[in-house]
């Protein structure tokens, strides 16, 4: 009965093969069909060991087995992280002019975990495990929606990417989906990163004048389609964050929470190994604490877009819940008072809190004839956007943890944000170089900045400053009739934080396409801001993928 | 056990059929075979060189092309309705001091030209159609070592002026002065796949094309510098502009007469007929011999990637049939030419081929499928559209 039902697959398989090569085969259908996809593998080795010190101080890791010891655990220059082997089948169905049907299904295996069980070892020691959010492996119907176009109309309902804004490697006004940065942080492709999310994403566009294009977007936080935050990496794995564990720390060092390595030495010294990321604990008080699906958490969008006189503008509005949770600011005082008898893991649903934001903003793009660069803009004007104090316990957070005091809340900040880019992309031919083909030279200049910050705030994904400046620099070109890509992308943060990604693609023929690139962080040692807890994860990676 | 085998032995012969079904698919329609006057090949070659392109003659001396020669049949008319606009609007037309075309309403804006320029311009403005659909295009990149990629397509145009068949007539009424639109939507490669670009260009002379372009891997819209028109896409060897022999802005060069003669061409190419690639040429063709203008045509931007180009522009479709490219230092660089179809009141290009000879590769785009006069609706063409049809 195996060996026969092996068989089957034999026939299968051979329409596969045959059919990837020749999709006419599917022209006699009703309507057009399309199948398409790739099968790819991602591999990364570390280039550098994780960090064994934090604050100059060597870093204490508890084991399962609850052993104390100075040695770091995790990953090490040489290791072979990443081995993601991931299928991915499109469907483009056109059933008539104006409807089509389009579905992405998606399905990896990271094979690093089995090559060297350490990895695993890593994740269970910081309290996680491969099976988390489906790390290791997974599945999914990526993306299913109805693409309507009727006049001028377009209807796209279902799960899919809406992406606005102008922006190149950082999110201004692409907002609308989360990302995932468990694998790879973001350094992948932002299309194989990207959440995609159930939603409705209407538009209607006038075709003639200044061709006015008016768009509505709806993401209904109702029938299993609610909010997802960013997906972070799992405690113990290679891209976890340690920003919690850093945060806690740092809280500590600077004295701002005296005794609470005491206090929680179990939870707080799991955490001092920032190699082993963030606490497992906070990890899933976070995902606990995401909204239940009600149409009332349903997020809403709205943009205009026109051409006025060569420029491309746009204003929009989206109406969600941040991204990057703050504390509830009663939660010290639950602890205490009882809530689930006084034990921290039994309110880890109520430690956290999703605020929702109102995101206004603007984008523009024009083509400018004399110095024959295009120059693009966006900003976006948060108001309310939250932010995490310094201290994440009270002020007599001790006292009131000995009864000596009754417990208070803890202040989350609310501020203004203000935050544009400005770039240009500049095509330009270097005859000594490439005669073929011109170099695309791409550079941005992104600021941010909080309105009226107070020193006793803190960010996820800014370096404590109330101004964050950054600049990128992308240049890409072909050779041998695009057979052979380099590109190098650069970001330098005025704080002192830095990432360069050269990488080089290789086409062979229609179907194969592999490269080779690298991942060099920089970080300044007292500042966290995108980097600073990975500055040691360094990487050389490489793809190979077959797509058809 | 039978009834796994039945299956077994049922799924494979569906799996044949569907593979050999491409080749029922594309197999050409044959007309009936012109009389041969001659075959040239390289040792008789010397007996036509003058009516050879020089990177003509060199593929049959040096690359072993051989072809058929074959009576020249003179069979195009332009529709009625562009004849009469031609009527209508002849003499009203001048060429500006930057070299645009001033007074243009419809039809051969210079019936009887007297300068290069005004060939030029009858090369612009002939008749393909108020608009256009190219349903599958797709290139054939081939090494020299005869590996071969392909890319394919679809393209479509919107004349905006110049209409003389699908009202509004002569054109459709907007403020910003748009000559006519571009759509290209890329099938294949799977990296490629979904890949828009959008081209407006405006009549003013010194107004630039705009250009936007959707990246499937960024899934958004960016617009584009049309410094980017001397740059080859897709890994082939044709540029922006040298799609339909030159698509670029026709006041972004000068041009000089050089001379009338005849040339070896092929005018009535089989439609849907796939030319015979034999490595980085097109082996075989009926070739007539046709009369042609050569204009040597020399871009006024001196960062331009092409030093010259020389034009070999045929009076009857008033179309580009043949050009030879040359490099910033003056060198052959490329050859593009168009294997022609000629069907009653209108042509196109079944195939043009594309031959780098300083790196021997080449790219052939056929084109069968051509439609035109579809009464395509402006929404089709905008940065919205553009969105819409891609993933």
């Amino acid at each position: 009965m195996y060996k026969n039902s092996r068989l089957f697959l034999i026939p299968f398989v051979m329409i596969f093969l045959l059919f990837i090569q020749n999709a006419f085969c599917f022209e006699a259908l009703n309507g057009n069909l399309d199948i398409t996809g790739f099968i790819r593998n991602d591999s990364a080795v570390r280039l550098s060991d994780g960090q064994k010190q934090l604050h100059g101080k060597d870093v204490l890791v508890s084991t399962s087995d609850g052993v104390t010891t100075t040695e770091a655990q995790g990953f090490e220059s040489g290791d072979y992280y990443l081995c993601r082997n991931t299928l991915q089948v499109e469907v483009n169905w056109s059933m008539t002019k104006n409807l089509d049907v389009f579905g992405i299904w998606r399905g990896f295996y990271d094979a690093a975990l089995e090559i060297n069980r350490d990895f695993e070892q890593n994740m269970i020691d910081a309290g996680s495990s491969k099976e988390i959010d489906g790390y290791e492996r997974d599945h999914e119907l990526r993306e299913f929606y109805v693409n309507l176009t009727p006049g001028n109309w377009v209807f796209r309902i279902g799960k899919q990417q809406i992406v606005w804004g102008e922006s190149d490697g950082f999110r201004m006004a692409d907002i609308i989906n989360p990302l995932d940065y468990s694998w790879h942080y973001f350094f992948p492709s932002w299309e194989d990163i990207r959440i995609p999310l159930w939603g409705v994403d209407i538009m209607y566009g006038i075709p003639t004048g200044h061709e006015y294009t008016f768009e509505f977007v709806w993401l209904p936080g109702a029938f299993n389609t609610g909010f997802q935050p960013n997906k972070l990496a799992p405690t113990g794995s290679n891209w976890s964050t340690g920003f919690f564990n850093q945060y806690f720390h740092q809280g500590i060092d600077m004295g701002l929470a005296p005794g609470m390595d005491v206090m929680f030495p179990g939870v707080i010294s799991g955490a001092t190994n920032p190699q082993t990321g963030t606490l497992q604990f906070f990890m899933e008080s976070m995902e606990d604490s995401v909204p239940d699906n009600s149409i009332k958490n349903s997020e809403l969008g709205m943009k205009i877009s026109a051409r006025y006189g060569g420029f491309d503008v746009s204003i929009f509005d989206f109406y969600c819940r941040n991204d990057s949770p703050v504390f509830e600011e009663d939660w010290f005082i639950k602890f205490l008072t009882g809530v689930g008898g006084g034990n921290l893991y039994d309110f880890q649903d109520e430690m956290f809190q999703y605020k929702w934001v109102n995101k206004i903003g603007a984008t523009f793009n024009v083509y400018e004839s004399i110095t024959k660069a295009v120059f693009r803009g966006e900003c976006v004007y948060t108001k309310d956007e939250p932010f995490l104090p310094r201290n994440p316990f009270p002020e007599n957070a001790l006292l009131s943890f000995m009864g000596m005091a009754p417990p208070q809340t803890i202040k989350n900040y609310y501020k203004d944000t203000y935050a544009y880019m400005l770039g240009f992309d500049r095509p330009t031919m270097f005859p000594f170089l490439n005669r073929a083909r011109s170099f695309f030279i791409s550079g941005q200049i992104f600021q941010k900045y909080i309105l009226d910050f107070d020193d006793d705030m803190t960010t996820m994904d800014m370096s404590n400053d109330d101004v964050q400046t950054l600049f990128t620099l992308l240049i890409n070109t072909g050779f041998r009739n695009d057979t052979v890509l380099p590109q190098i992308f650069m970001m330098y943060d005025a704080s002192g934080e830095g990432w360069a990604q050269p990488q080089v693609e290789f086409v062979y023929g229609d179907y194969i396409r592999f490269g080779v690139g690298a991942n060099i962080l920089l970080s300044n040692d007292k500042k966290q801001a995108y980097f600073g807890g990975m500055r040691d994860n360094d990487d050389i990676y490489a793809w190979l993928s077959f797509a058809w | 056990m039978m009834k796994f085998k039945i299956s077994v032995i049922g799924t494979a012969l569906l799996a044949l059929c569907c593979f050999f079904s491409q080749f029922i698919y594309s197999s050409p329609v044959y007309a009936k075979e012109p009389k041969v006057l001659m075959v040239v090949n390289k040792e008789n070659v010397e007996e036509v060189k003058h009516l050879l392109p020089p990177t003509l003659y060199t593929r049959v001396k040096e690359w072993g092309l051989s072809f058929n020669v074959v009576p020249t049949v003179s069979d195009f008319v332009p529709i009625k309705e562009y004849l009469d606009a031609t009527k209508k609007y002849e003499g009203q037309c001048k060429v500006g001091p930057d070299g645009g075309l001033l007074n243009y309403m419809a039809g051969c804006p210079f019936p009887n030209p007297k300068t290069a320029q005004e060939i030029v311009w009858n090369f612009h403005e002939t008749y393909t159609g108020d608009d256009r659909y190219y349903p599958m295009f797709t290139g054939y990149i081939v090494d020299n070592k005869g590996h071969v990629r392909t890319n394919k397509s679809h393209t479509s145009k919107l004349k905006y002026i110049g209409r003389v068949k699908l009202p509004p007539l002569p054109e459709i009424p907007n403020k910003e002065g748009i000559e006519f639109k571009d759509m290209t939507m890329q099938h294949f490669p799977n990296v490629v796949k979904g890949l828009g670009v959008l081209t407006i260009r405006y009549k003013a002379s010194g107004r630039e094309d705009d250009m936007w372009i959707y990246l499937p891997a960024m899934r958004r819209i960016r617009r584009m510098s049309t410094a980017q028109r001397g740059d080859t896409f897709g890994g082939s060897d044709t540029t922006w502009d040298d799609y339909h022999q030159y698509s670029g802005k026709i006041e972004r060069n000068t041009y000089k007469m050089v001379g009338k003669q005849e040339i070896l061409h092929v005018m009535h190419a089989e439609e849907g007929k796939l030319p015979n690639m034999q490595g980085v040429f097109c082996q075989g063709g009926n070739y007539e011999k046709v009369p042609v203008y050569v204009i040597e045509s020399t871009s006024k931007d001196p960062n331009y990637v092409y030093s010259k180009r020389r034009w070999y522009v045929n009076p009857m479709t008033w179309n580009i049939l043949y050009q030879d490219v040359y490099d910033r230092q003056g060198r052959l660089w490329k050859s593009i030419s168009e294997r022609m179809v000629i069907n009653g009141d209108y042509f196109y290009n079944n195939c043009f081929e594309v031959i780098d000879y300083q790196t021997k590769h080449a790219t052939f785009w056929c084109c069968p499928g051509y439609q035109k006069d579809l009464n395509q609706p402006q929404s089709d063409y905008t940065i919205k559209a553009l969105k819409a049809f891609a993933r």
